[in-house]
């Protein structure tokens, strides 16, 4: 009989192991009490984590409804979300458009601010050094 | 999965939100408030702050409509909506949820005989400090997975990180727990 992992047994218990394995370890805990133990212990651990989690009071929708009518909080119509959509698309290719022209004026027509003066003229400082 | 299952109308109630109808929201509010309460009391671990992070989990999603935009399915952009205000308002908090825990404590000795109740307590109250322990990022993990059986590829897409991610955190967090059972026992 395989020597399951914690690991295993919650993939198992997850449903997340193929069908053929899931098989294996069901058919196995039925004859290991040991491993069913596990698996019970398991269990448990997961059963824990929700619990205690309290329930909408009642009317709990109608104030959701009445704060957002009170906030003004309505979503935007149609055409002004293809507006917002477009005005960041604009953004977005403005920023990289942005970003290419100042790469351009740096390498092209200030060289000096990014290589200095030796490597703008063609000299190579590393050979010299040799 | 059930969740799929139990949303034939989802798209109809995006669509109407999408036009600021409020008795979409309502519709809206309803089918998942039960699933949005647990997710966020998962997290934030305080049943006294739940319902006004649902609220504005909710509020979020009716001004936030068209932030969706339809290649997930709803309840999944619903969730991480939910998953990240409960963590924003985690991250907001100082204090523990120590006065929580223990009204909770007081309402269960209420359904239960004295000696099983003050062993089932002292286990609850034992994996429930385990989970306050963990970081916001592990019980939205595992939460997640006991909310509706969510598969990790669901979790995944909801948190918008790698199924192995999900499987280490969900891992790690439950062998804290686990650890702590054991030392109960």
């Amino acid at each position: 009989m395989p020597d399951y992992t914690d690991s295993d047994l919650w993939r198992y218990l997850d449903g997340e192991l193929p069908a053929a394995t899931a098989a294996v370890v069901r058919e196995a805990a039925q004859s290991d009490p040991a491993l069913q133990a596990r698996l019970d212990e398991l269990r448990t651990i997961s059963a824990a984590v929700l619990d205690g989690a309290p329930k909408p009071t009642e009317g709990f929708s109608n104030r959701v409804v009445a704060a957002a009518l009170l906030q003004g909080a309505t979503p935007p119509t149609a055409d002004v979300i293809e507006l917002r959509r477009f005005v960041r698309r604009a953004l977005v290719a403005a920023a990289v458009l942005a970003a290419v022209g100042l790469g351009y004026l740096a390498l092209e027509v200030m060289p000096e601010l990014l290589l200095g003066p030796d490597l703008q003229a063609g000299s190579d400082p590393l050979l010299e050094s040799r | 999965m059930k969740a799929a299952e139990a949303r034939p109308g989802d798209s109809d109630l995006v669509a109407r939100l999408r036009t600021g109808d409020p008795d979409a929201l309502r519709a809206v509010v309803e089918r998942y408030q039960d699933r949005i309460f647990a997710l966020i009391y998962g997290i934030v671990r305080d049943r006294h702050e739940v319902e006004d992070v649902a609220q504005e989990v909710f509020l979020k999603v009716f001004r936030r409509i068209d932030a969706f935009d339809g290649r997930s399915r709803f309840y999944t952009w619903l969730y991480r909506v939910a998953a990240n205000t409960a963590k924003d308002h985690v991250k907001k908090r100082s204090r523990r949820p120590s006065v929580a825990l223990e009204e909770e404590e007081r309402i269960e000795s209420d359904t239960h005989g004295p000696s099983e109740q003050a062993s089932r307590t002292e286990t609850r109250r034992r994996v429930r400090a385990a989970i306050d322990g963990l970081a916001p990022r592990y019980r939205e993990v595992l939460t997640l997975r006991e909310l509706e059986g969510l598969s990790y590829n669901e979790i995944a897409a909801v948190l918008r990180v790698s199924i192995g991610t999900v499987e280490s955190r969900l891992h790690r967090a439950r062998q804290r727990l686990k650890e702590v059972l054991s030392n109960d026992a």
